[in-house]
């Protein structure tokens, strides 16, 4: 009964529209997915899509081997880069074969196949069974993901491979181990063909997240950081787990290509059970990819786990592992579909809270003089501008952005791990300065420009780009607030171009100046440098320079390929890919001129300027306040110090809004206090009367005949006489009188 | 007499005693000598008066019992070791005195000989061997000090409350003349008669004397037997069957010929208890061998001697072994 | 058969033997039991060790008395035939304790209980 009205509420947006606007979506455009056909299973042209999956784990295994070994050379990295290379030299071939609007499916081996029915697959009788397989699912979405993925993997391999050489050895092989389990559980989660498989690699990122997290375990932070990432991890986990939980309950399936056609069909899964698990299950699943993607109010693990090694920080988070939740969003899309089909809201507030995340970190990173810092809140705030992308259902914008962002915001963390690296560990903006000048910088510095530019936004840049699509859609889509949103967005992207140009234009320009971290020494880097005076920075070598040059050179042919793409008005490669798969929603493909104006003008055109316009403005502040005229950074700070009502705001941004100390108040304290109070409840009643009370008894019994055994012969002469009397005595007055 | 009146005299002997251990003060001596005789007397006083009008009072038990308690309770009061031991021998022979008046004349001199002769002579004789040589004057400070004297008192003085209760008081205390507690005379004369039955030559040599008295009679008997028993008693009387040249005759036995206490105390020892009699035997042998070796000369063996006298090889050689201590 | 009394003395004459009065073992016994807490609480009071083992003797002393008293009572021997073996006993005793006194005047010249404890555990 349900099942029919939902389809017909389908039926009725999906073909004739509705002016009435009551689910928000556009009047008279094509809704739903793009991905109606049944996936081919297809075993032979893709035979070798398999080994994107077992490079990797034959690189972590052999790494293993090495530690075993005891290999002291640069083996594990060259495996390690070996590996990752040819998985994705495979990716590229197998996407190049691949037709998007006809997905495949790559059967590796039977994993899960449950089933305790006939299993005649009729509707009433979805639930027969549970069946995950591990097999491959290759649409445009996985393909477009695995391949930045694989090829970030490699060049960052690279990278850590000179990186990480003070740590040759034991240290050396455990590092590249993680990297090549965290590339296999990312290709399990992109490529799995089912949310089984995805779960796999979601957990299996999550632990070489806190594997690498903790590499340098004998530093307190970084076990503390590791440890807070995946306890955070867990709270989303439990609703990706509940999600994927519902959705078995629901459509007796947990393969993509069962599921989608049985969205398509119009089914809300409420057969069977009660229909409101149809529209929790995006909120579950929403869960899942905010505790993943660092999003409000499960973000703060994100800069703690800065801890790591820099070549982390780039690949896990922030080119890739970070994005999975906007992957899981794409992925599935259809079930977001159907809650705003049902009246639900879930989209909504995927797009608020991406938006409002992406302005608190955004004022965050203002404030932040670690440079790994103020680039992980940007890490924060960019993916939340790529949720608020999937809430506005312009997959295309979001996974663009991913994509853009995985370059240049892997180039800025690489830049400042070559920084950190040359410097002895420091990352203090105030400490460091003018760097440029120094010799041997140059490509850091040009490279981290680049990146910079990129991630502000400037007129030209892919961020641009990727930035104005997810924004222009704010005032395309109709929606709760979305405008209101869309302006959010576009001074959050004032304020990025601000503080990316703060942080560049503080250590690369100006008066030369550094010195090395003092606490740097211990947590196990480097050096031999000692101390200030004798410091001289190593800068970096040709691998370094190396990988920073190609991803630059990626990330401004990402601009140019959009420009040209956007300027012939084709539909690019990635709009192909992400509107075929399931995360397409149709809108991106609407034709021009049907959109609502903004400020008179179509949202797109309207948006390269008003972003742009921001997008130098924050540059122009940053360049005037942090580099023409420092005095007038310290001049503001005073001025704002001086003043009660005003000086809260940039100490609040600096100690991160106090978000934190709010968790711990709110919810450690009360827990601990909970603990606590539970512990006593346990040593008082428990142990102290319970257990130790019964124990007590008979030693207070035998406390009192101790003194008898004093180990005197007569001491125990007179216990004996003693026991002796008191039997004669029983005898005497209870047996032979009778009473005492 | 009830329990109550009994339980005050055993504190009041109690106190008493406590006040005579007390060293160096004469006057708590005289005190506690009068409060423990004067418990001990009323105590002694009340049985008396419980006693049949026209029964005989035990003085010579009571004259006894009052010198072997006073004995006793200044044996273990005398801070002198040997005078102790002396005070000992007066409990000894007032025992024995008791002893005699129960008609144990045998275990009587018995034990004057074997406790007052030779176990107290040796206590004497280790007495002066150990005599504590940094006490000149004779009293060791640990015999004048009582250890823990309350505790001991309590303990001992429960124990007799309770026994002379069960004594004295329970049911009656023990009464001979209560029923079934004696046997008859005429079963126990028969028991002592039947001893003599078992003493076939004594039996003989009696009826030779009877007949000796009598000349008519011939000098060659036989006694005759009926299921191998000689003696029939009748209930007052015992007579024995002898046959004198072919004629039978019926002697009846005088009193005087009843076995003798020391003689039942023997039979009884060897005819009743005779497996007793060889443990008794067979303890005394090993308490021999144990004071022959405990007092023959101790050798100190050193650390490697031990090991070679319980069959281990010496770890040192034999020029060290100088060196290791341990001399014979 | 002929009843000829014929006697050394006067046939038939009645035994001498007389059951114990109850005064008589009341007293005998009460002292038995006082000679017997006295000797227990000698023993537990007295520090020298030669003069513990006399108060033993005295606790046996105050048995065999108890133990002669219920033999007169029954009229029969074995009373005093367990004496005979409380005498063994003490006998015994006192050849072996005395033995170990020496041993132990030897070892520590003290006779002194209480320098012995190396058993007590604290």
């Amino acid at each position: 009964m349900l099942s029919a009205i939902a389809h017909t509420t389908l039926a009725t947006v999906a073909m004739a529209g509705g002016g009435d606007g009551s689910h928000g979506l556009p009047a008279g455009e094509p809704f739903g997915f793009q991905v109606p056909i049944a996936p081919v299973v297809d075993e032979q042209s893709f035979a070798l899509a398999a080994w994107m999956i077992w490079l990797p784990v034959i690189s972590a295994v052999l790494c293993g081997i090495y530690a075993a070994l005891g290999v002291k050379s640069r083996l594990p990295a060259w495996t390690t880069v070996a590996a990752l290379a040819g998985s994705f030299v495979i990716a590229a071939i197998t996407v190049s074969k691949l037709d998007f609007a006809k997905p495949v499916v790559v059967h590796l081996f039977d994993w899960i196949d449950l089933s305790w029915s006939s299993g005649s697959g009729t509707a009433d009788d979805k639930w027969h069974g549970l069946r995950a397989n591990f097999a491959l699912y290759l649409d445009g979405l996985s393909a477009y993901w695995i391949l930045f993925v694989t090829f970030l993997g490699t060049m960052i391999a690279f990278y850590a491979s000179e990186y990480m050489e003070e740590d040759k050895g034991t240290g050396y092989c455990r590092f590249f181990a993680g990297v090549s389990i965290f590339l296999f559980a990312m290709t399990a989660l992109v490529l799995g063909e089912n949310l089984i498989m995805l779960y796999l690699g979601w957990e299996g990122v999550g632990l070489a997240s806190y594997l690498l997290i903790g590499y340098y375990y004998k530093k307190p932070a970084a076990v503390a950081a590791a440890k807070k990432a995946f306890i955070m991890n867990r709270i989303g986990d439990l609703g990706l787990a509940l999600g994927i939980y519902l959705i078995w309950l629901e459509y007796g399936s947990l393969e993509y290509g069962a599921l989608f056609q049985a969205l398509q069909a119009g089914d809300t899964g409420a057969g069977q059970y009660d229909g409101w698990a149809a529209t929790l299950i995006p909120w579950c699943l929403m869960l899942g990819a905010f505790g993943k993607s660092a999003q409000f109010p499960l973000y703060v693990w994100l800069p703690d786990a800065m801890e790591g090694p820099t070549p982390v920080s780039a690949l896990i988070h922030a080119a890739t592992m970070v994005t999975a939740g906007i992957y899981l969003i794409a992925r599935t899309m259809p079930f977001f579909l159907m809650n705003k089909a049902l009246g639900g809201h879930a989209l909504e507030a995927v797009a608020w809270i991406g938006g409002l995340t992406a302005l608190l970190a955004a004022t965050i990173a203002m404030a932040q003089y670690d440079i790994k810092r103020v680039m992980a809140y940007s890490t924060v705030s960019q993916l939340g501008y790529m949720f608020m992308g999937l809430g506005l259902a312009t997959s295309f914008g979001a996974c663009y952005h991913v994509l853009t962002h995985a370059f240049f915001k892997a180039l800025l963390f690489l830049c400042c791990g070559a920084v950190m690296h040359g410097f002895g560990g420091q990352l203090d903006l105030r400490k460091l300065g003018g760097i440029r000048r120094v010799p041997g910088w140059g490509v850091v510095c040009w490279t981290m420009l680049i990146g910079s530019l990129w991630l502000s936004g400037v007129p030209g840049s892919a961020g641009y780009f990727s930035k104005d699509e997810i924004l222009s859609q704010a005032f395309i889509t109709e929606g709760a607030g979305f405008r209101l949103l869309g302006w959010i967005g576009i001074i959050t992207a004032g304020l990025t171009a601000y503080y990316t140009f703060r942080v560049w234009f503080r250590v690369f320009t100006g008066p030369t100046h550094y010195k090395p971290d003092e606490a740097h020494g211990h947590a196990g880097h480097d050096d031999d440098h000692g101390a200030d005076h004798d410091f001289h920075p190593h800068a970096p070598g040709l691998r370094i320079n190396l990988v920073l040059t190609i991803l630059s050179l990626g990330a401004l042919w990402l601009a140019v390929g959009y420009f040209v793409g956007d300027v012939w008005g084709t539909q690019t490669w990635i709009k192909n890919a992400i509107e075929n798969s399931s995360a397409g929603t149709g809108l991106q493909l609407m034709p021009a001129g049907e959109h609502p104006t903004l400020l008179g003008f179509d949202p797109h055109t309207a948006m390269y300027f008003i972003s742009g316009t921001f997008g130098l403005v924050g540059l122009a502040i940053a360049w005037w306040l942090h580099c023409a005229n420092r005095k007038a950074a310290d001049d503001l700070r005073g001025w704002f110090n001086g003043r009660a009502w005003i000086a809260w705001l940039p100490r609040a941004m600096e100690h991160k809004w106090y978000v934190d100390e709010i968790y711990i108040a709110t919810i450690r304290f009360p827990l601990w206090i909970a603990g606590q109070a539970l512990y006593m409840f346990d040593r008082i009643f428990v142990d102290g009367i319970g257990v130790n009370g019964t124990a007590r008894l008979p030693k207070i019994a035998a406390s009192l005949f101790q003194p008898l055994y004093n180990g005197k012969l007569q001491g125990y002469a007179t216990s004996m006489a003693g026991g002796l009397a008191l039997v004669i005595a029983w005898i005497v007055w209870v047996w032979m009188r009778g009473s005492v | 007499m009830t329990p109550s009146i009994l339980y005050i005299a055993c504190v009041v002997g109690a106190i008493g005693l406590y006040l005579i251990m007390r060293p160096h003060r004469k006057a708590t001596r005289i005190v506690g000598t009068i409060a423990g005789a004067g418990a001990v007397a009323f105590i002694m006083v009340k049985v008396l008066e419980g006693l049949a009008a026209d029964a005989a009072v035990p003085i010579l038990e009571v004259v006894f019992g009052l010198a072997a308690i006073a004995g006793a309770a200044r044996m273990v009061t005398h801070p002198r070791p040997v005078f102790a031991a002396i005070y000992f021998v007066v409990v000894v022979v007032s025992s024995a005195g008791m002893f005699l008046l129960m008609d144990a004349e045998f275990m009587a001199f018995s034990l004057i000989i074997v406790y007052a002769g030779a176990i107290l002579i040796t206590y004497l004789f280790v007495l002066m061997l150990a005599q504590d040589a940094t006490s000149t004057a004779g009293e060791a400070l640990y015999d004048r000090i009582p250890r823990e004297p309350l505790a001991a008192l309590v303990v001992g003085f429960v124990l007799l409350a309770v026994l002379s209760d069960a004594f004295l008081l329970v049911d009656g205390g023990v009464r001979p003349d209560a029923p079934g507690m004696t046997p008859s005379l005429s079963s126990v004369e028969e028991d002592r008669w039947m001893v003599l039955d078992g003493l076939p030559i004594q039996l003989e040599e009696t009826v030779a004397e009877i007949l000796a008295t009598d000349s008519t009679a011939a000098a060659e008997f036989t006694i005759e037997r009926i299921d191998g028993r000689a003696i029939r008693f009748d209930g007052t009387h015992a007579s024995v069957d002898v046959k004198i040249a072919d004629e039978s005759r019926n002697l009846v036995l005088p009193v005087s010929a009843m076995p003798t206490n020391a003689q039942l105390v023997g039979w009884s020892l060897v005819a009743t208890f005779p497996v007793s009699l060889e443990v008794a035997g067979v303890i005394l042998l090993m308490a021999m061998f144990g004071a022959v070796v405990l007092a023959r000369r101790q050798i100190d063996l050193g650390e490697d001697e031990l090991r070679v006298a319980a069959g281990m090889t010496p770890l040192l050689e034999d020029e060290e072994s100088e060196f290791a201590g341990g001399s014979s | 058969m002929n009843d000829v009394a014929v006697s050394l003395t006067q046939a038939g004459e009645a035994s001498t033997m007389v059951p114990i009065t109850t005064g008589t073992i009341q007293i005998v016994l009460l002292v038995s039991a006082v000679m017997f807490a006295i000797g227990m609480v000698g023993f537990l009071t007295r520090r020298n060790m030669i003069l513990m083992f006399l108060c033993t003797e005295l606790m046996f002393q105050a048995s065999a008395i108890a133990m002669i008293a219920f033999g007169r009572m029954h009229m029969n021997p074995e009373g005093q035939v367990f004496v005979i073996f409380i005498l063994t006993v003490a006998a015994a005793e006192a050849a072996l304790a005395l033995g170990l006194v020496v041993l132990l005047y030897r070892r520590k010249p003290t006779l002194d209980a209480e320098a012995w404890s190396e058993l007590k555990e604290c």
